[in-house]
């Protein structure tokens, strides 16, 4: 187990300690299907999947301290495997920031995509891959643990990318589908792209979706919440049109619940974000989209997950 | 000219009338062949000879900048690639569209109605008519210059420093890299600013802008360092609020900005930045 270290800072530039990176996290974990855990301190969730000498671990949490948190769970759950692989989703910090502290001998694996950011990024704490992957899918067979990597193209951060447990119809996704509306003002999302290229994954055949955040749940529950970015794409352009002060929050907020309220407002989270949701998409709309990612133009074709593994 | 124009809404045409109306201008000269225009909304420059930065923000704004030109475009410079600023030069009919690579790059990609791809691109600094052209490093935006006259003592550098609070969630601005880039102005020669929305600037109020943008830049950081939940805007705003209202809340629009700013900032610090041009190299996006 490694030690928590003060000088694992992320990317902060004060000066001093930071005590949001030192608070202990209790984490919960319960199994989920086959060898396939899941495990979460109530914000942040991940998986983790027991092999025949030691563990698959996705992802690290987003402090030094949760990540070593994450360390102890698996080891209270499998506590003679250790964990020699580290599979990353996509680049982010609270999802990815803190090898180093979770276990920095192991094995690990993102896109190629994802690790490009990794290795110019230099976060302290952040360990940059050990082999990359490139494309739209891989299939990987670990330590007797099978799964199917999918980039099914942008949707939030760089190279965010989905693992496919075909045999136990499980799909874990980090920070695109997430239970209620979106997160805050949908912080690195392309939009553009984003709403058929999450809806490409619905051809995958699951019936249990693991987000990066809060609850597991299910396809009905991943479809409505593409629905809700659908009304929130069409209420931006009509908030613009409507003339309103875009680019306030209270203005853009109000015009979120006298248009979205009646239909979604039981959505978790709606009166905190579904007015940050429709300000981002506001500027989606006035500006085109944000960089080349912003801008992709989506794919349509099948996702190929029966090919050769 | 086209009213057909419509950049990435998908709404139904008869529901985007606002697009095409034309809006009357205000125009003001700042020097000997150099002046500034607003459509209320947008900000831009204007020098002898048809040379144009930007298109204003819409396409019936767009026409109405072309009128008051007076003269067919010869150079139409894009100072960065969102819609607002330069997404409508289909309307100015230019004979050449000057922009930084990276800019040009997503223009192209956009493919948007109204925004016609570069025909001259540019990584290093270029003369443009009385206007040194560069690239400052990142700011917002994907290849956002700036445009130096020092004859006038002038700088235009919209998607930058305002000349109140209204900077909303800091919309495609890369954190890592914005403060020491506009800092790096400061170098320049100049009296008057141009911000790229509301009303001109002195070179103080440039300076004061720069320290309000990096004020909420520490206040947001240590807010997440001191482990105020960054999810939780209410937490956020209310901490920004005690450490900036004494100084700044006389900025016209802090009190519903500030928070939004801070909110953005934080994330930042939570996700690591976002893709490689939030990075201390600060290096393009992979296409």
């Amino acid at each position: 187990m490694a030690e928590v270290s003060e000088c694992h800072r992320g990317i902060f530039t004060i000066a001093g300690a930071i005590p949001s990176q030192m608070q202990w996290r209790d984490m919960t974990y319960e199994p989920l299907r086959g060898k396939v855990w899941t495990v979460s301190e109530g914000v942040n969730r991940s998986i983790f999947v027991e092999g025949d000498t030691g563990v698959v671990a996705f992802d690290t949490f987003g402090s030094p301290m949760a990540a070593i948190a994450y360390g102890m769970a698996i080891q209270r759950v499998l506590p003679d495997k250790p964990v020699h692989t580290i599979v990353y989703t996509h680049d982010h910090l609270d999802h990815t920031g803190y090898a180093a502290d979770f276990a920095p001998d192991a094995r690990r694996i993102a896109h190629e995509l994802t690790n490009n950011v990794l290795v110019t990024r230099e976060s302290d704490g952040q360990l940059p891959a050990t082999e990359t992957w490139t494309g739209e899918t891989k299939w990987f067979e670990i330590d007797g643990v099978r799964f199917l990597m999918i980039y099914p193209g942008p949707t939030h951060g760089d190279g965010n990318s989905a693992a496919y447990f075909p045999d136990l119809k499980l799909l874990f996704m980090v920070d695109s589908i997430i239970p209620g509306v979106g997160y805050t003002f949908l912080p690195d999302w392309h939009l553009a792209p984003y709403i058929p290229t999450v809806q490409r994954l619905l051809e995958l055949d699951f019936d249990v979706f693991v987000p990066g955040h809060f609850w597991v749940s299910g396809r009905d529950e991943f479809a409505k919440n593409i629905r809700w970015y659908e009304a929130v794409a069409h209420t931006a352009q009509e908030a613009i049109v409507a003339g309103i002060d875009v680019e306030s929050l209270p203005e853009v907020t109000r015009y979120a619940n006298e248009h979205l309220r009646g239909e979604y407002g039981g959505l978790f989270r709606f009166d905190e974000y579904a007015g940050m949701n429709l300000l981002r998409y506001v500027f989606e709309y006035l500006h085109g989209g944000w960089g080349l990612e912003g801008n992709t133009k989506p794919r349509c074709e099948r996702i190929e997950a029966h090919g050769e593994h | 000219m086209s009213t057909e124009l419509h950049g990435r809404y998908t709404l139904p045409a008869d529901r985007l009338g606002f697009l095409h109306d034309e809006p009357e201008l205000q125009v003001r000269e700042l020097g000997a062949g150099l002046w500034t225009l607003s459509d209320g909304r947008r900000r831009t420059v204007l020098a002898d000879g048809g040379i144009a930065w930007d298109t204003l923000s819409t396409p019936g704004a767009a026409r109405a900048y072309r009128k008051a030109i007076g003269r067919p475009v010869a150079t139409l410079v894009y100072s960065n690639d969102h819609l607002d600023r330069s997404g409508w030069s289909r309307e100015l009919e230019p004979a050449e569209v000057v922009a930084h690579e990276w800019c040009a790059r997503v223009v192209e990609l956009r493919g948007a109605d109204g925004q016609l791809p570069a025909t001259r691109r540019f990584r290093e600094e270029q003369q443009i008519g009385p206007a040194r052209v560069f690239f400052p490093g990142l700011t917002s935006a994907s290849g956002n210059v700036v445009s130096h006259f020092p004859e006038h003592g002038v700088l235009y550098a919209p998607d930058t420093v305002l000349p109140d609070a209204r900077y909303s969630m800091l919309p495609d601005w890369h954190i890592r890299n914005f403060s020491a880039s506009l800092h790096s102005l400061l170098e320049l020669d100049f009296e008057t600013f141009v911000p790229g929305r509301g009303e001109l600037m002195t070179r103080a109020d440039f300076e004061r802008g720069l320290g309000f943008l990096d004020a909420v830049h520490e206040a947001a950081q240590r807010a997440f360092a001191e482990s105020v939940a960054v999810w939780m805007f209410d937490a956020m705003e209310g901490y920004v609020k005690d450490a900036l209202a004494g100084e700044w809340s006389g900025l016209e629009g802090f009190d519903d900005h500030v928070g939004i700013m801070a909110f953005r900032i934080a994330h930042h610090y939570l996700t690591g930045g976002w893709s490689t041009e939030d990075t201390a190299v600060g290096r393009p996006q992979a296409g």
